[in-house]
Order: C-alpha cells, then sequence, then structure tokens
C-alpha cells in the first residue's frame, strides 16, 4: 500500500501524523539513490551509507514542519550533497571548492548491453568514454539517467544554471554515441517496450 | 557541426524535457542523417537503467538504531524548519518560510521567561557525544568534556562554554556570532569547522581550524586562523602544579611562532600548522572524531591523560624521564593493550601492567 503511495503522499503522512511506516517506505524509495549520489561524492559505502542515514535522521528532527518543504526530493538531494561535502572536507586535506576539483566516482547502470547485440569492448569503450567526462558532468549524467531527475531538479541540487545541465548531457550523450563503432547495416529490429 | 545540435536534441528526448517543437526538429535531423540514427538507438539502449532490486531492509535497521540513539541523546529539538540559509532551495518559498521562522520566533520570545535557562550536555571519560544545537550547529563532545549554553538566549547570543574537547561544525549566521569560551581562550566563529581542546588537567588550551575561519581572543589579543592553522595557549599556571607549570611555557616557547605579533606580556601562545596524519590525511587534532586515538609528538605524561579518558582507565607512571618521553602516532579502534604494546616497542621500552581499571608504567 505504501509503495505505491508518491513522494509528496508520504511526506504528508510523516508530517502530519509521525507515520512511520511512510519514513520507512520513503527510506526504501530514496536512500538507495541518495547513497549512490553520495557515494560518487564520498566514495565509501560505509561513509555514504552513514551521510544518508544522517540525512534521514534530519528529516526526522524536522517532521513537524516537512510539509513546508516544496520539493522533497531535490531537498534531499540537497542536504545529501552538502553532508557529503562536509564529510569530504573533514576527512580529506583539501577544502572542496567545486564540483569540478573533486574525484568522482558516478554510478552508471549501462542497460542490457547483451539485447543491443554489442560486444564486451564497444560497450568498455563507452564505460570508458563516460569516465572521461569532467567531474561535474558525470554527476549530472548519473542524476539525469540514474535517478530520472528533472533538469530543473538537477541544476538546483548543484547550484548550476540549466543551461548548463542542458548542454552537459548533450556533451554525455555525443560522448556516447562517439564511442560506438559507425553501423553500416541495419540492426534487427527490436520490438520497443 | 550540425551534428552538435542532433546530440542536443537527442540528449533532451531521452531525458524526457523535448518540447513538440524540439523533438519534431529532431526527426527531421534523424531522417536527414540515417546512419546517426541507429548509432543514437544504441545510446538509448544503454540509457535504460536496469530495475533497481535492492533490498533496504538491513540499511533500515542500521538507521533505525542510529537514529534511536540520536534521539535518546539531549538534542534540541528543531522547531523550526532548518535555520541554515539554503540560498537556492528556499528561493521559490523564500517569502512564506521566513514570514513564518519571524512570527513564531517572536511568539517564543513573548512566551518565554526572562530567566536564564542553562542546558548542559556532558561526557564522561571513555564516551563520546553528538549534539546540534537550536541553531543548527553541529558538536561533537570527546570524552569528559562539558558543553554549557543558555536555552534562552541563544538566538541571540551564540555563546557556548567548553570544558574539554569538541569539535564544532557552525551553523553559519552573519548576523549572530557563535562564539565559544574556555578557560584560557575565547573563541569567536561565524561559520566553519574547527576543534577546540581545552583539558583542565592539561596544560595548555588548543584551537585547530579546517574551514573557514575564527578569531581567537585570549586577554586582550585578537588572533585571526586560517584554515589549517593551529594556536596553543597556555593554560593559567596556578591552575597547574609545580614543574608542569614550567613545562608549559618551555612548551608554548618551544613551537614555531608564525602569528609575527609578540605575544601579549605574561601570556603565552603560538601558531603553527595543523598536523596530518601521514596516512590518511586525517587531521591529528580531530582524529578522535573518526574514532582514531592520535598522539601528535606529546609526552608519556599528556599521553596518559589521553588514554585515561578514551578507555576510562587511571595511569600512573613511575618515573620521570619516562614521563617526558615524546610520541606521535594513530591508533585506529585498538585496545588499550594494543596502544601500550604499540607505545612500548616504539621508543619508551618500558613495562606495563594493566589491573582491572589502573595502568601502571615502568621504565
Amino acid at each position: 500500500m505504501y509503495a505505491s503511495m508518491d513522494i509528496a503522499t508520504l511526506q504528508g503522512r510523516i508530517a502530519l501524523y509521525e507515520d512511520m511506516k511512510a519514513y520507512e517506505a520513503l527510506y526504501a524509495r530514496l536512500a538507495p539513490r541518495l547513497q549512490r549520489f553520495s557515494y560518487s561524492l564520498v566514495r565509501s559505502r560505509e561513509a555514504a551509507e552513514e551521510v544518508v542515514s544522517d540525512v534521514f535522521i534530519k528529516l526526522w528532527q524536522i517532521r513537524n514542519t516537512l510539509h513546508r518543504v516544496d520539493n522533497l526530493q531535490v531537498y534531499l538531494y540537497t542536504i545529501t550533497k552538502n553532508f557529503s561535502l562536509n564529510y569530504i572536507t573533514r576527512t580529506y586535506k583539501h577544502p572542496v571548492v567545486s564540483l569540478d576539483d573533486m574525484e568522482v566516482e558516478p554510478v552508471i547502470h549501462l542497460g542490457n548491453p547483451e539485447e543491443l547485440y554489442l560486444s564486451a569492448e564497444v560497450v568498455e569503450r563507452v564505460r570508458r568514454a563516460i569516465l572521461q567526462l569532467p567531474p561535474q558532468c558525470r554527476i549530472i549524467f548519473q542524476l539525469v539517467k540514474e535517478d530520472g531527475l528533472a533538469y530543473k531538479e538537477v541544476a538546483e541540487i548543484l547550484h548550476l544554471s540549466v543551461l548548463t545541465v542542458r548542454n552537459q548531457l548533450a556533451i554525455a550523450v555525443r560522448k556516447m554515441a562517439e564511442a560506438l563503432p559507425a553501423l553500416r547495416e541495419p540492426q534487427p529490429r527490436r520490438i520497443e517496450k | 557541426m550540425p551534428l552538435d545540435r542532433l546530440y542536443l536534441l537527442y540528449s533532451l528526448r531521452l531525458s524526457g524535457e523535448a518540447t513538440p517543437e524540439e523533438t519534431k526538429e529532431l526527426e527531421d535531423l534523424l531522417n536527414a542523417h540515417p546512419e546517426e540514427r541507429l548509432r543514437l538507438e544504441v545510446v538509448k539502449g544503454l540509457w535504460a537503467s536496469p530495475a533497481e532490486e535492492t533490498d533496504v531492509t538491513r540499511s533500515y535497521n542500521r538507521h533505525l538504531q542510529r537514529l534511536s540513539e540520536r534521539q535518546a541523546r539531549p538534542e534540541a529539538p528543531v522547531a523550526f524548519a532548518p535555520r541554515r540559509p539554503r540560498r537556492i532551495l528556499w528561493l521559490a518559498a523564500a517569502a512564506s518560510v521566513a514570514l513564518a521562522l519571524a512570527a513564531g520566533w517572536w511568539y517564543e520570545r513573548q512566551s518565554r521567561p526572562a530567566t536564564p535557562t542553562p542546558n548542559a550536555i556532558s561526557t564522561k571519560r571513555g564516551s563520546k557525544s553528538r549534539v546540534v544545537l537550536p541553531d543548527g550547529t553541529e558538536v561533537w563532545l570527546n570524552g569528559d568534556s562539558r558543553l554549557t549554553y543558555d536555552a534562552g538566549t541563544f538566538g541571540d547570543n551564540r555563546n557556548v562554554r567548553l570544558d574539554g574537547e569538541a569539535y564544532f561544525d557552525v551553523a553559519s549566521d552573519p548576523r549572530h556570532p557563535f562564539v565559544i569560551h574556555t578557560r584560557a581562550m575565547d573563541v569567536r566563529v561565524l561559520g566553519t569547522a574547527f576543534d577546540v581542546r581545552s583539558y583542565a588537567d592539561e596544560l595548555t588550551t588548543q584551537t585547530s581550524l579546517f574551514r573557514g575561519s575564527v578569531e581567537v581572543i585570549v586577554r586582550d589579543k585578537h588572533i585571526v586562523l586560517k584554515p589549517n592553522e593551529r594556536i596553543t595557549v597556555a593554560n593559567d599556571r596556578r591552575a597547574v602544579t609545580g614543574d608542569a607549570a614550567r613545562d608549559a611555557q618551555q612548551a608554548a616557547r618551544d613551537a614555531q611562532l608564525a602569528a609575527g605579533d609578540a605575544p601579549a606580556a605574561g601570556v603565552q601562545l603560538t601558531v603553527d600548522k595543523v598536523r596530518f596524519d601521514r596516512d590518511d590525511s586525517v587531521a591529528l587534532a580531530a582524529a578522535w572524531t573518526k574514532n582514531k586515538l592520535a598522539f601528535d609528538h606529546e609526552t608519556l605524561e599528556d599521553i596518559a591523560k589521553d588514554i585515561a579518558r578514551w578507555y576510562d582507565v587511571t595511569v600512573t607512571i613511575k618515573d620521570n624521564r619516562l614521563r617526558q618521553t615524546n610520541f606521535t602516532a594513530t591508533f585506529d579502534d585498538e585496545s588499550l593493550e594494543a596502544v601500550l604494546h604499540a607505545l612500548s616497542l616504539a621508543g619508551g621500552n618500558f613495562h606495563y601492567t594493566i589491573r582491572k581499571r589502573e595502568v601502571l608504567i615502568n621504565p
């Protein structure tokens, strides 16, 4: 039942009824992707899990006014980003100035290459092309492709303009396409799902 | 390059952001470049993510554990939406939120009695605690430490008193400077991360800065610290007995004087660089927040005090020369036995016995 509720509904139930089942459903829905996001910044699974746990602790602490938050997903991503950057600054020497200065390890899943009749080396080429993108571009790519966030939301979370997000995504797609060999013969037709 | 436009439009389609006009333009371009159409179909196939299979139950249980631990500690509950100003996020709702905060805050001020309401958080030896203050500042208290503040006036006057050691991550609020009072120095802050160490039984008080800037006030001298700088001040001589007082002055004088100013008469202070653990860049002064026990050029006597607080034991050193031997080391989650063993091998070559909660060190 809770699994089918959308985020705004869960948010409302937590704020009004302190509904712990809604809290758990929200965690199930968002924690994995927030952990992936944090992981790409802090690069440690334990640290990422702890950061996201802190985020959800904070969420619980402000539960009574939670309904005032406009876009809960963006809010949680933003706190996750801040807590992750705090963690990095505490743990490493250099204070973080901008995302492009950071070592970023994006979590990217290239879906079903077998179905596309791609050889392992081509997939590897695409993967490497993605890893060679600048850090900020990689994060944007991860947030849009993996987590399905809107450009406006990504711009808000990362303090960028929507135009930047647009251009960075275009670059990512171009790099992916360029990593593929020129296809001379038509591929077997697949039924679109 | 015409293909750039094609890739831009295709990326818009993949992320679901294309307008009808853009979709039409994309179709036209794809018709004009059939070889690209095939390539981009492959990209589209790679774009799809496999369905998320992760089972969050264990992760959630671990989280619940931390949440209940956090609830059990004396923390000031955040009554309003987070005070920490979040710039872009609050842009849309800024006006209404600000009004809500102002209205709520006014109401609280009217109804609160004038008498001061002190809040105190303290830790015993061998334990650590994390606290969030009403303004969102996070404080990690090390063992045997005590933090006090007046809950009633904290909103206007972010003043706290610290005895012991704490790591602060101060919420930014330029209108209300955050001030930490310790016996030997006051630390004035505007939104930064740093560590303050002021134990009554130690010879010196130290503040180490990691991020932002703080102003340290000793008697009437004002010193501004930059990131990765540390200031050391000798504690009041009367509070420390015998030879130790002389050693304090010597210790303070021996460290490099980086501030360039002559110290005020009667006050010995030095500014030097924060030292980092060679192996993994954790600043030694903040290692304890990561559950690492770290000694930075400390005498066995001072190390004994750290160990006493960390493991909740009493440590007695029988030999004066042994007491003055220096050590620099980091221990990550080790037992008391392991720490003593490592130290005795490293250069002390001493013998130690552990009986219940008493440690005896002999040459």
